[in-house]
């Protein structure tokens, strides 16, 4: 499985039953101030990035995620580590 | 204009004709002295810039070691002669809230050096105890291995325990010791929130949590007590995280950028100035809205736009106090080069509550998020269930429970966040109305994600009108709300009563006028 914007659109769509284009939806993009995620919805989107990669967050680097581009490298840094 | 426009109107222009006497009374020796505690509390940390010359001394000529020793002993020597007032005409200085005791309380610089000396004592052996039990809980965690809950739980409970219990040792202290104690109680154990103690908690929790996680690897009690007394930031933050401080300690040790100097100075002055415009709200706007107030008699009496000034005053006296002290935290660390966190970013201009918490008290809100509200929301009793192990999207009913259920977890922190303040039923209440905030944006966010996944005729009309799916007007409307809505809830400090009564009238008003 890979950890790129694709992926990250399928499991925002998951999340908040909305459809995200490519222009929303970059390495810039802010969960929560680009697409209005709320605590609870980032909390769905790292348990379904935890479930389709295998890994596990700390909670303290849960505020760490905040934007697409800092998730991708993070999943890559986590599932090299492991 | 209604004659209770009128009200307000006349009520704001008392307060703007204080201003020509609280700017005279400035000039006044005595004014200082009658707020020696407001302003001690506030502005007394600004004595340390007699030590800036000494401290950049240590900065650039002494190796990084020495230097902290040498912040280290500063930061002892700013709590034991900074945090507790000073007495003024050889009594403690008005303001300084000492349940049951006399108007005016005898107190010699002697016996305040005293005090201040212990109480710098009393810190130390606290953090000492910290310091241990992080060590206790980091060896069983390893020992524990793949799972390290247990002990990180048991020790965290004991953090919590610690903290309130301190409460009940004032209060034994006081009680034993009667009127007479009432002044050495407080000056060793004083109000947590004034004099860092209640912040001295919070870094401790993130302390023997990342310990215990093995994130914070042990490098020593002096670097530990040097970054937990750090005497900018101190009394009331912002938070620094411990990689954080050391990261910032090492970038700044005989490195000094020109831009730090004026950049420092500007925020001190900044914070200075937020710090004075408290002093008029608290000396000159509250009692003049109080008159207002009373001379209406009751509060359906009182003019609409005056409950709202009420709640805005509520709002800028803590919005303004915070701030300016963490300006001169902030301003204070930037003369030594050290870039602290920011603790607001614009709050006023949030969307929505959520975003309001990640604006305002940063530092403070996302350690309650980072040990408190994630570990309940994915471990707690009321977790959060997976959404996509679900298969097909699940029916309205179900998807409000998985909301309600979980929203429980903001309650349980905010209420938390509360007693953390003060454990008085007041703070309590407060936590629960900020938190009710917070689930009322869940559930008007779950109910426009629906609508927008239906994309009926209204949400077409809302988008169309620039109000639904991030429109400016909806924007607009929405920090309007988020302002207000904040602006309330602070109005719960003064208790359930006083607060849906005010509430009560603010919300059936305008239906009044409508209907």
């Amino acid at each position: 499985m890979v950890a790129d914007l694709a992926t990250f659109r399928q499991m925002l769509h998951g999340v908040t039953g909305k459809e995200f284009d490519e222009q929303t939806v970059t390495e810039q993009t802010s969960f929560r101030d680009d697409l209005g995620l709320t605590s609870i919805q980032t909390v769905d989107l790292i348990m379904a990035i935890e479930e389709r990669f295998g890994i596990e967050i700390e909670d303290v680097d849960l505020g760490k995620l905040r934007t697409i581009g800092e998730s991708i490298a993070y999943i890559k840094d986590k599932t090299q580590s492991t | 204009m209604s004659d209770s426009d009128w009200g307000t109107a006349a009520l704001l222009t008392a307060i703007l004709a204080e201003v020509p006497e609280f700017l005279r009374q400035l000039r006044d020796w005595s004014f200082w002295q009658d707020y020696g505690f407001f302003l001690q509390t506030r502005w007394g940390v600004l004595l340390f810039l007699a030590a800036m010359p000494l401290v950049w001394l240590f900065q650039f000529l002494a190796p990084r070691r020495w230097w902290l020793v040498f912040l280290t002993t500063l930061s002892l020597a700013f709590i034991a002669f900074t945090l507790v007032p000073w007495p003024v005409n050889g009594a403690l200085p008005r303001g300084v809230p000492l349940p049951g005791a006399p108007a005016e309380v005898p107190l010699s610089w002697q016996h305040r050096a005293v005090l201040g000396i212990f109480h710098a004592g009393v810190v130390v052996t606290l953090l000492a105890c910290v310091y241990g039990l992080a060590r206790v809980g980091e060896r069983k965690c390893r020992q524990v291995g793949e799972n390290p809950w247990s002990p990180l739980r048991a020790a965290v409970l004991l953090l919590v325990v610690g903290y309130f219990g301190l409460y009940l040792v004032r209060h034994a202290i006081q009680t034993a010791g009667g009127r007479s104690h009432a002044l050495e109680a407080w000056m060793l154990f004083p109000a947590f929130h004034e004099t860092g103690l209640a912040f001295v908690f919070v870094k401790s929790v993130h302390y023997v949590w990342d310990s215990c996680r093995g994130r914070i690897y042990n490098t020593g009690w002096w670097r530990f007590l040097c970054w937990m007394t750090f005497f900018p930031s101190y009394r009331v933050g912002p938070i620094e995280r411990y990689h954080d401080f050391y990261t910032q300690i090492h970038r700044c040790h005989r490195r000094w950028r020109a831009s730090d100097l004026p950049h420092g100075v500007r925020r001190i002055v900044q914070g200075a100035a937020k710090g004075l415009l408290a002093l008029f709200i608290v000396e000159r706007a509250v009692p003049t809205l109080g008159e207002h107030f009373v001379k209406a008699g009751s509060v359906e009496a009182i003019p609409y736009l005056s409950l709202w000034v009420a709640a805005w005053t509520a709002l800028a006296i803590g919005y303004l106090m915070l701030a300016g002290y963490t300006d001169i935290a902030v301003g204070l660390a930037r003369l030594m080069g050290y870039r602290m966190v920011e603790n607001f970013k614009w709050m006023f201009v949030s969307r929505n509550f959520v975003e309001l918490w990640h604006r305002a008290h940063i530092s403070m809100s996302h350690c309650l998020r980072d040990y408190c509200y994630y570990p309940l929301i994915r471990r707690g009793p009321f977790r959060r269930r997976p959404l996509m192990a679900a298969g097909a999207r699940r029916s309205r009913r179900e998807e409000l429970t998985q909301l309600l259920r979980p929203g429980v977890n903001y309650y349980i922190t905010f209420m938390l966040c509360g007693l953390w303040h003060a454990p008085v039923f007041n703070w309590l209440f407060w936590g629960f109305c900020t938190a009710s905030g917070m689930m009322a944006f869940e559930l008007w966010n779950w109910f426009w994600q629906r609508r927008a996944r239906q994309n009926g005729r209204f949400y077409r009309l809302l988008r169309g009108l620039r109000i639904a799916d991030g429109g400016l007007v909806g924007r607009v409307l929405g920090i309007a709300v988020t302002f207000n809505f904040f602006s309330v809830t602070l109005l719960a400090l003064l208790g359930p009563q006083t607060f849906l009564l005010v509430l009560g009238e603010l919300v059936r008003r305008p239906f009044t006028w409508i209907f």
